[in-house]
């Protein structure tokens, strides 16, 4: 047993001087790795408000939201993205989360209602389930309800997000 | 009867140990009080060269007084004379031949000593002073090296002395050309030698240490011992005098190199850079600009493998521990050496999957890739 040890040892020596004998020691090279995650926020699916106008109530009647689906980047500090909202119809636009905006007929007698919305949001990315929140909201008011005329009216919001 | 034959040998002993005591201490004695006897040295003086200039001094030594020197008898070679009053023997011998004549010594008691020499007139030419077959190494080999080339050193040199300023030439040749072989590979490489020169009288190394090796030999030679397979000879031929020659060899396997495996970034990497867009799904691609390149020895087994600092593309990076996103660092796990002529492309690379970086933060990544190649 003890020769048989010997004769390993021995040609486990010849192997790594012949690895050896021609070979230089071996290269090590970096190479840095730079990324940028960018600020980006995306609506992927676009929302709507919904109202049916009761103008026998006396109460200030409440749009039906759809709310968009938008996802943004989460940030480092918080940052927020700032969105402005723009009515087509009133051209009327607003940073601080409530636009008056008006509903047209095309018959020419508009109603005026309030848009709500979030002015602003905090990115969580864009992975299932982390949507950013518009807060969508609005309402048109009982008084200006209660002498519209019958017909269907329609406004455009253009939310623009800042980030 | 014994006990008596011991007894006589004791006897014997005793009187031998005795004499030789008596013996040395009379020869001290007699050394003391007499003269040395007459001596000439040196006992042998140098041949001459034919038209050569020649010059030898005699001492003498022993004896008593004043010494006399003479030239006794015999013949001393054409153009050369010897002056007593200084005991030298000088001039330009002009006749070829072998002369013999005999020099005397007289001290003033009138006793004399002649010595008898000779002195062989012939052609003068080169000659070696020890040994005739030498050695050149190039050690190692870095097929890498730039711009070369690559120098050999003498580690058996041959030396030979050319007398009369008789105009010398060296020439080498060798029957395999100017080659050393390692298994089927060959790598071609130039002597480095005295082509030629002028006698003086002073020992002359033959080989120089400017055997050399070209880069566009080496770079492309494969790893391996490389040996000349055939002798390479060098005649040392000199003209006047009717002119002659003498032949030194580097003998098969005289010449040798290691050719190393080895690698060199031919092209440093840039920076592997992904611009990460969170909502792009699928994956985010990156390659490096320039893209990295390395040589390697010819027909060398290379791999590669990589290190990662951070694990992942880091937001504190250069330190470790900020957010984290996963990526994948793309290289070749291995090449075959092309020799260093032409760089092999690593193809380094990265990919990020969006499910790594849709929900990551705004801002700069980074992590340092370390790529160990082995060859």
């Amino acid at each position: 047993m003890k020769k048989i040890l010997v004769v390993a040892a021995v040609e486990m020596m010849v192997m790594a001087l012949a690895g050896g004998v021609f070979a230089a020691p071996p290269l090590d090279v970096q190479v840095g790795v730079n990324a940028a995650v960018t600020n980006k926020c995306a609506v992927t699916s676009p929302g709507a408000l919904n109202i049916t106008i009761d103008p026998e109530l006396t109460v200030d009647q409440p749009f039906t939201p759809l709310e968009p689906v938008a996802h943004c980047t989460k940030t480092k500090g918080g940052m927020d993205a700032s969105i402005t909202a723009e009515s087509t119809n009133a051209g009327t636009t607003s940073n601080t989360g409530t636009l008056v905006g008006s509903l047209d007929s095309g018959a020419g007698n508009p109603i005026p209602y309030t848009f709500t919305f979030n002015p602003t949001v905090v990115g969580n990315g864009f992975g299932a389930g982390a949507p950013v929140a518009f807060g969508i909201g609005g309402s048109v008011a009982s008084g200006d309800a209660q002498v519209a005329e019958y017909g269907s009216y329609t406004d455009t919001v253009t939310l623009t997000l800042a980030y | 009867m014994f006990m008596k034959d011991r007894m006589r040998s004791q006897l014997i002993i005793k009187h031998t140990v005795i004499a030789f005591v008596i013996i040395i201490l009379f020869g001290v004695a007699q050394d003391a009080y007499a003269a040395q006897p007459l001596n000439i040295s040196p006992n042998n003086i140098p041949d001459a060269d034919l038209n050569g200039p020649y010059f030898q001094t005699f001492t003498g030594s022993g004896g008593t007084g004043l010494y006399t020197w003479a030239h006794a008898a015999g013949t001393l070679p054409t153009g050369l004379v010897f002056t007593p009053a200084t005991a030298t023997i000088s001039g330009t011998a002009t006749a070829a031949g072998t002369y013999s004549f005999t020099i005397r010594l007289t001290d003033s008691t009138g006793a004399f000593l002649d010595e008898i020499y000779s002195i062989k007139v012939s052609v003068g030419g080169c000659y070696f002073t020890g040994g005739t077959t030498g050695s050149i190494s190039f050690s190692t080999i870095d097929p890498s090296t730039t711009p070369g080339p690559i120098l050999g050193t003498v580690t058996q040199q041959v030396n030979f002395i050319c007398k009369n300023t008789f105009p010398y030439t060296v020439t080498a040749n060798s029957a395999s050309g100017w080659t050393m072989a390692s298994g089927g590979n060959t790598l071609a490489y130039t002597p480095g030698f005295i082509a030629s020169g002028t006698g003086t009288g002073a020992a002359v190394p033959l080989f120089t240490n400017t055997s050399q090796i070209l880069q566009v030999d080496y770079m492309n030679a494969v790893a391996g011992l490389y040996v000349n397979t055939q002798p390479v000879n060098f005649t040392i031929a000199w003209t006047g005098g009717g002119g002659g020659s003498i032949v030194a060899t580097l003998p098969a396997g005289s010449v040798s190199g290691t050719v190393i495996n080895t690698c060199a970034v031919s092209q440093s990497p840039g920076t592997l850079t992904f611009n990460i867009d969170p909502s792009v799904a699928g994956t985010t691609s990156a390659t490096v600009t320039p893209d990295m390149q390395i040589k390697c020895t010819k027909n060398s087994t290379v791999s590669v493998s990589a290190l990662s600092a951070c694990g992942g593309l880091d937001s504190s990076y250069p330190l470790c521990g900020g957010a984290l996103i996963p990526y994948m660092f793309n290289f070749l796990p291995g090449v075959v050496g092309q020799g260093f002529a032409a760089g092999i492309s690593l193809n380094v690379g990265g990919t990020a999957t969006s499910a790594n970086y849709e929900n990551a933060p705004v801002g700069s990544y980074g992590d340092l890739q370390t790529l160990t190649i082995t060859y």
